[in-house]
């Protein structure tokens, strides 16, 4: 115990003696409390902790003695803290000298003060009235330390060791409750005195508000609608320069920006990220703009447009929104992609976030219609069921393809698997393209597989190979394109869409493959069957020349020679030569075809005079055992005077003219047949052979496979002369054709056979 | 063409059970019909034959023939039809069919509804003189079958 009061002079002092402990005094003269005060101060050792509201705080730094003596404490290493109310009107009390090297901190709403030392406590009760007074007047300069007086003093003094303690250990407690005052001060001077949550609508103080709010921050996350960067670049670049060099010197935690990156904007955000921005993109903003710092929510519902300044500003210091659109924006930042691989993304064409799910049916029409309606090129359909397309040409998407079609040459191609009402509906698409060429619509379908084989479940819709809508079917019974559709999908991904394109082009070319492959499966099927048939023919062919063979010899052998008669023998030995001829010459027709077919028809070349070879092909037919011999058909024969060598085969030659000889007589039973020689007219290198009949003509239905195997139209033969002719001539260079003569003879037509060969040269001396 | 007359009886050398027995042959192929004239004349038949079905069928009379042969595959007149139109004329007449291909064979059997016809009543051509014989024997004694009217 130190203090020794002076009884005398402080009359009115109440003094308690605690036995072993201390005292506790009650002072109630001004003197008296400031010399006890100083005396506090003077005596102690380690620390002096001073809890005090600002008018307390004013008196006791106004006592004359205080200032030196906490200069002299400082000098011993006594550690100063004091814990007060900071506030905008009396923040340059706490930077006055004296409270340096104190450590100040800021408790909101004091009342009252008490100092507490190494071992003595103190407690001034009454505050002055003249601070009152001025404090009401609101005068800011030097208010406390020039105009503080104590007027109505007491105070409460106290050495007991327990109550000492017990102070100590409330500042203790006050200490940790209380915020240093430079983090005080720095929101005194950033103008956030207070939470407060307002609207702003004058353009100016919205401005001020923003520029205010950038240079106050000390880190700034912005979520922008489109638009939001120009805005920011346009009214705030000299803002957030500044923010950011003090970034780049690491004296902030930068800008970031989550916004919608396109074509638009792609250089903006270039020019930004390069000043130090930190961009994100993202389809998924928030229909607000927002910023938020480490003090203050800003945000706009409006629009930006062309970098206008926006015309209401929402602004809040309240902790609760701050922290709020934080952890939005955190989720936002987190979920965005990086500004340069959007920018690399649209640079490519791979536009990743234009890929869109659309859950309902009505939305995906509009946008069907819509992808349609704006399709410049080429509008390609796979539709799913035949029902799709009925479904859909009812929503309109068809007849604006054929719009598209007629109007902007829009080249529209279908997929669609086949059903009658298909068939109708697309029938009458292409009576568009008909009956309007002019307008040069390329419309075109194919038809897929059977609804029940295609298995697929969705229409897919490509737009100029640059756009995809996938429309899932979920009930394919539905009438109405809304209750049909489910899920959609679009894209414009350049992968995504041109896999469908390519997806398409395989289905399209497959539906062709599988026709060809239809039609040669008929074209093998009917071959398989005229093979057949060739067999069966043959077959009654090879046989029927045996009867007479067999018979004939069976009837020789059973005979006695020597009773046979001349004649008979004659007529018997006739028989059997004329039916084993036939059943030679059909033999060799076989294997003529068998080397035919596997080209190994050899041709024994040599020059002949083709008169010649008319003539012994003309003797060759009427020597021929199987000949019957019709005297009621006369066979003229017009020879050409000049000599045409040909280059020939001239069995073949003969071969060919034999059977159109035997044709043309099979098909006349009366009447007359030329055989002609002449040089063609229209290409002189060519000597044209006619065989004319005047038969019935050639039949209708035989006549497109005249050439062919086995086109027969009579009940005897095999259908392989011609054809082997055909193969024959061909393989001399030569040409072969029949046509139905133009005038009626006694009602028959007749028919013509021409074929040409190549003339060799028409005079022989030229050759030598 | 004209019907070939059976020829001279007494130069057959085979008489007895084949004796008067009136064989009729349609064959459109004029060697066949030609030769199997001969071997039933050599057989001790009496065979008359024509290439042409519809010369045959204009000359033929009711109960003139034990036994009628027809070729199936013909021009302008197939033997089914032919059988057809016989039958018309004599419902009790004996016909068989001669035959060198069993796709017509088949086809034609199957489209003019001859299935239910017995298969003896069907000779394949080739074939041997004997065999024939032996053949139109069985038929001759066998009785007739009246499937199609």
């Amino acid at each position: 115990m130190n203090i020794e009061v002076d009884s005398f002079k402080c009359m009115e002092t109440m003094r308690t003696s605690v036995p072993n402990s201390g005292i506790i005094q009650i002072l109630h003269n001004k003197i008296e409390i400031s010399r006890i005060l100083c005396q506090i101060l003077n005596d102690t050792r380690c620390r002096w902790d001073f809890y005090a509201d600002t008018e307390s705080l004013a008196v006791a730094f106004s006592i004359q003695q205080v200032p030196k003596t906490i200069k002299e404490a400082k000098k011993r290493g006594v550690k100063f803290r004091l814990i007060s109310d900071v506030m905008k009107d009396n923040v340059s009390f706490f930077k006055q000298p004296i409270l340096n090297n104190v450590d100040i901190r800021h408790l909101e709403g004091i009342k009252g003060n008490f100092a507490v030392s190494d071992k003595e406590y103190i407690s001034m009760c009454e505050i002055s009235s003249s601070l009152k007074k001025i404090r009401s007047t609101r005068e800011r300069k030097n208010t406390l330390s020039a105009s503080a007086k104590i007027s109505q003093e007491r105070a409460i003094y106290s050495n007991i060791k327990e109550d000492v303690h017990q102070h100590q250990r409330i500042f203790e407690n006050l200490w940790l409750n209380s915020r240093p005052i430079e983090n005080r001060i720095r929101e005194i001077e950033e103008g956030i005195d207070r939470t407060e949550t307002t609207a702003i609508s004058k353009s100016t103080e919205i401005a001020n508000r923003i520029k205010k709010s950038i240079e106050s921050s000390t880190e700034i996350k912005i979520s922008f609608q489109p638009g939001g960067l120009e805005f920011l670049y346009n009214s705030f670049s000299e803002s957030y320069k500044k923010f950011l060099d003090l970034y780049k010197r690491g004296e902030n935690r930068g800008i970031r920006c989550v916004t919608t990156i396109n074509k638009d904007n792609e250089k903006l955000v270039e020019l930004l990220v390069e000043e130090g921005v930190q961009i994100r993109h993202t389809k998924n903003l928030t229909p607000l703009s927002f910023s938020v710092s480490n003090n203050e929510f800003q945000a706009t519902a409006e629009k930006f447009e062309e970098g206008k300044m926006i015309k209401s500003l929402l602004v809040s210091t309240e902790p609760l929104y701050i922290e709020h659109y934080n952890s939005i924006f955190e989720q936002l930042w987190d979920n965005s992609i990086d500004a340069k691989d959007r920018i690399y993304d649209i640079e490519e064409g791979v536009d990743l976030t234009d890929i869109e799910i659309i859950p309902r049916s009505g939305r995906s029409r509009l946008l069907y219609l819509e992808l349609v309606r704006c399709a410049k090129q080429e509008i390609l359909f796979i539709f799913p069921t035949s029902s799709a397309l009925i479904r859909q040409e009812k929503i309109g998407a068809i007849p604006l393809a054929v719009e598209a079609a007629e109007k902007r040459s829009v080249k529209v191609r279908i997929l669609v698997p086949h059903s009658d009402q298909v068939e109708q509906r697309l029938q009458s698409l292409l009576q568009i393209k008909v009956q309007r060429p002019a307008h040069n619509a390329d419309i075109d379908f194919r038809y897929t597989d059977t609804e029940q084989a295609s298995g697929s479940k969705a229409t897919i819709l490509v737009v100029d190979k640059n756009a995809s809508l996938v429309m899932e079917l979920r009930d394919d019974s539905k009438t109405t394109f809304d209750e049909a559709i489910g899920l959609s999908t679009y894209s414009n991904s350049k992968a995504g869409v041109l896999s469908y394109v390519a997806i398409f082009e395989k289905l399209w070319n497959q539906i062709e493959l599988y026709q060809q492959v239809k039609q040669a499966n008929e074209r093998l099927k009917l071959h398989d069957k005229m093979q057949q048939e060739f067999i069966n023919v043959a077959a009654h062919e090879l046989r029927t020349p045996i009867q007479p063979i067999l018979s004939t010899v069976g009837l020789l052998s059973s005979k006695n020679q020597v009773t046979i008669k001349r004649k008979e023998l004659n007529d018997s030995i006739s028989m059997i030569a004329r039916n084993a001829t036939r059943l030679k010459q059909l033999s060799e027709d076989i294997l003529d075809v068998t080397k035919i077919e596997s080209q190994t028809l050899e041709l024994k070349k040599e020059l002949h005079d083709l008169n010649e070879i008319i003539e012994y092909s003309i003797e060759e037919y009427k020597r021929n055992p199987t000949i019957k011999y019709n005297t009621k058909v006369q066979l003229e024969y017009l020879p050409v005077h000049s000599r045409l060598y040909v280059e020939v085969d001239k069995e073949r030659i003969v071969q060919v003219i034999f059977n159109l000889l035997a044709n043309a007589f099979k098909f006349t039973k009366e009447g007359n047949i030329v055989i002609s020689i002449q040089q063609d007219q229209a290409s002189s290198s060519e000597a044209l052979i006619g065989v004319k009949d005047s038969g019935q003509g050639i039949d209708q239905d035989v006549f497109p496979r005249l050439f062919e195997k086995f086109a027969s139209k009579s009940f005897q033969g095999t259908g392989l002369g011609l054809f082997i002719s055909k193969s024959i001539v061909e393989a001399h260079g030569g040409r072969i054709w029949a046509q139905n003569n133009n005038k009626l003879v006694d009602g028959k037509q007749g028919a013509t056979f021409s074929i040409t060969l190549p003339i060799v040269n028409s005079d022989l001396t030229q050759l030598a | 063409m004209k019907p070939r007359k059976s020829g001279d009886k007494s130069k057959s050398r085979r008489t007895g059970e084949n004796e008067n027995k009136r064989i009729l042959i349609v064959d459109d192929e004029r060697d066949v019909s030609l030769v199997l004239k001969k071997v039933f004349d050599n057989a001790g038949f009496a065979a008359e034959s024509y290439d042409d079905p519809i010369l045959a069928l204009k000359n033929f009379r009711t109960g003139s023939f034990d036994l009628i042969l027809l070729d199936i595959k013909m021009p302008e007149m197939d033997g089914f039809s032919l059988y057809k139109q016989l039958k018309k004329q004599d419902i009790n007449a004996k016909i068989c069919f001669l035959t060198a291909s069993e796709m017509y064979f088949s086809r034609l059997r199957k489209d003019e509804d001859f299935c239910k016809l017995d298969e003896d009543l069907f000779i394949h051509k080739p074939i041997g003189n004997e065999e024939l014989i032996r053949k139109v024997n069985a038929l001759l004694n066998s009785i007739p079958t009246r499937v199609l009217d």
